[in-house]
């Protein structure tokens, strides 16, 4: 191990110019890292150590510095499979009327919107007294602005489309609500930047009625090599650099595609939900594993 | 003792590529000690572990199961769907949400119902009275009529949505389920009815009747006559017809010489005209 870290080591100092080799080399150490963490209450933001609290405050300010920009951007990034990715979440959730949804990270609106069409498209017709209802949480009001803007002017209120939204600005990992609330949780593309997973999977599974259903949209890892090669060349080459041009900010990218590489495998992650209490639970990778959609239920 | 461990030292110092090997040692030492104890607990967490794993399983089941059962009571309104099972999961006390423990959707309503089916029949057969092979038939006839007729009957209370429930066993995803349900259910008969074959009539006889039940499932839909008398006949016909087929199969090529001989003359005849001639 001492012989490797100091391989590892010269290679950062005989190749400072290629700042993407001595990102791989940090995530593969940082199984190490995690320990000495956990006993100094740090955590990593991105590839940098950082302490606990500072984390939280720092995603605060990388959302509030994109919100304005995140759907354009989603859409540079992706090539707009980003839409096929939550379309095809939302296909899998299915929701059918008498549905309590609340839609965590979902400041601006894409999953809730979807919803809300979804319900709309259904054959069957709600009977009367069998409403559904979103509820709209973020822990950044900036997202949630954005999103109730959108949610204007897409023309979605309670009147035209038949489900009650509400918008709430919480913390996942301490949520203002009582237990057995809602009857889906999702959480797409938010889970990543939350300090405690674990945490958040205890408070999903705590709001959650009995038979309630998780459901996670996540960057994931890629099982091919020679993909997952061409994939790390995109994100750290291209993403930072797409982010300065089109959003004009480096950082916040930098920090999306670091935080990609530090959330945990498909695998690990499935263990954390079913240590979380959850039964079931299964994942779907989409577009080689570039996502993957994670699913629980509490019964 | 100083001696020696001053020496491993210097190995140790000098030489790395000693030190796996000494330490292999030491480890293999210490293991046969060790492992036994180590074993003894291994197994007992293993077992426990499993038990857990069992009972998990059989939760999740359980759960499943109601809610299934629940659903069928909705097929005859909302058909084979997912909005069935999700009334179903409503009427047995979850939320309508919970209907995604069911990845294919109507495809996994029409399993459970299959299953449950041929499970029942099953437990039907046993009480059958074996039928006496008399005479020169060798096949159980009556019996497998009555099974076959036995299993579509049950079908009865989801007649009108059933085409669909077929059409839905063919999607690339449900076909391994469905076959398999067949498979069981045509083994079961087959079983039931006395057969203990282990040459390759075992295949021939299972693969003709999921054939004949098949053709009987399809016709039944459009039975309407009393007692679903048209089925029974339809049955017992290609019961008969795979009974002359295994007959023809089964023809000694010496006895069968005069038959074929004529039968190549009629066909010649024909052929010539010379028939018509007379």
């Amino acid at each position: 191990m001492a012989l490797k870290r100091g391989l590892f080591r010269l290679a950062e100092t005989y190749r400072p110019s290629r700042p993407h080799i001595r990102a791989r080399l940090l995530a593969t150490q940082s199984a190490a890292n995690n320990e000495e963490r956990q006993s100094k209450n740090q955590t990593h933001f991105g590839f940098q150590t950082v302490d606990e609290n500072e984390k939280t405050k720092k995603v605060h300010e990388v959302f509030e510095t994109v919100a304005g920009k995140y759907d354009l951007m989603n859409d540079v990034m992706s090539f707009g499979i980003h839409r096929v990715w939550k379309d095809i979440f939302m296909a899998r959730l299915a929701p059918m009327p008498e549905t309590n949804l609340l839609d965590m990270a979902g400041g601006t609106g894409d999953i809730t919107f979807r919803y809300i069409k979804y319900l709309q498209n259904l054959r069957s017709k709600p009977t009367e007294g069998a409403r559904s209802s979103v509820t709209v949480c973020d822990i950044n009001q900036a997202m949630l602005d954005v999103g109730k803007v959108r949610a204007e002017r897409l023309g979605y209120t309670k009147e035209s489309s038949g489900v009650d939204i509400d918008w709430l600005c919480a913390d996942a990992e301490q949520l203002p609500v009582a237990d057995d609330t809602y009857t889906a949780y999702t959480i797409a593309f938010g889970i990543r930047n939350c300090t405690h997973i674990d945490k958040v999977l205890e408070e999903a599974y705590r709001v959650l009625k009995p038979g309630g259903r998780f459901m996670c949209l996540e960057f994931s890892q890629i099982p091919n090599e020679a993909l997952q090669w061409a994939y790390d060349q995109y994100s750290f080459q291209v993403i930072p650099v797409l982010g300065q041009l089109v959003a004009g900010q480096w950082k916040p990218y930098q920090y999306l595609v670091e935080s990609i590489r530090q959330f945990p495998n498909q695998e690990k992650f499935k263990m954390m939900i079913e240590d979380a209490g959850f039964r079931q639970v299964a994942y779907e990778n989409l577009t080689f594993g570039t996502v993957a959609i994670h699913s629980g239920f509490k019964i | 003792m100083s001696n020696l461990q001053k020496t491993l030292r210097l190995f140790r110092t000098q030489h790395r590529f000693i030190l796996p090997l000494s330490s292999v040692n030491i480890r293999n030492i210490q293991g046969t000690v060790k492992d036994y104890n180590h074993s003894e607990v291994r197994t007992d967490i293993k077992i426990a572990s499993v038990v857990t794993e069992n009972e998990d399983h059989q939760y999740e089941q359980n759960v499943k199961d109601v809610i299934l059962e629940r659903a069928l009571e909705f097929v005859s309104q909302t058909g084979w769907s997912v909005e069935s099972l999700s009334a179903g999961a409503k009427s047995a006390g979850y939320p309508t949400i919970t209907h995604g423990l069911f990845p294919n959707g109507g495809g996994d309503l029409i399993h459970y119902f299959n299953i449950k089916c041929n499970q029942q029949l099953a437990e039907q057969m046993k009480l059958w009275p074996q039928e006496d092979l008399k005479g020169g038939s060798k096949v159980p006839a009556k019996f497998i009529e009555n099974a076959i007729v036995t299993r579509l009957l049950m079908i009865k209370p989801y007649k009108s949505t059933w085409p669909k429930a077929m059409a839905i066993q063919t999607l690339p995803n449900n076909v391994p389920n469905g076959l398999a349900t067949l498979l069981s259910l045509v083994d079961d008969i087959c079983y039931h009815s006395g057969d203990r074959s282990v040459d390759f009539n075992w295949y021939i006889r299972r693969v003709g009747l999921a054939g004949i039940y098949k053709a009987a499932e399809l016709f039944y839909l459009t039975d309407n006559s009393q007692e679903n008398n048209a089925t029974r006949s339809f049955v017992s016909s290609r019961i008969r017809d795979a009974q002359v087929i295994q007959g023809a199969l089964n023809l000694n090529p010496v006895t069968a010489a005069p038959q074929t001989l004529t039968a190549a003359f009629v066909t010649a005849k024909n052929i010539l005209g010379i028939n018509t001639l007379k």
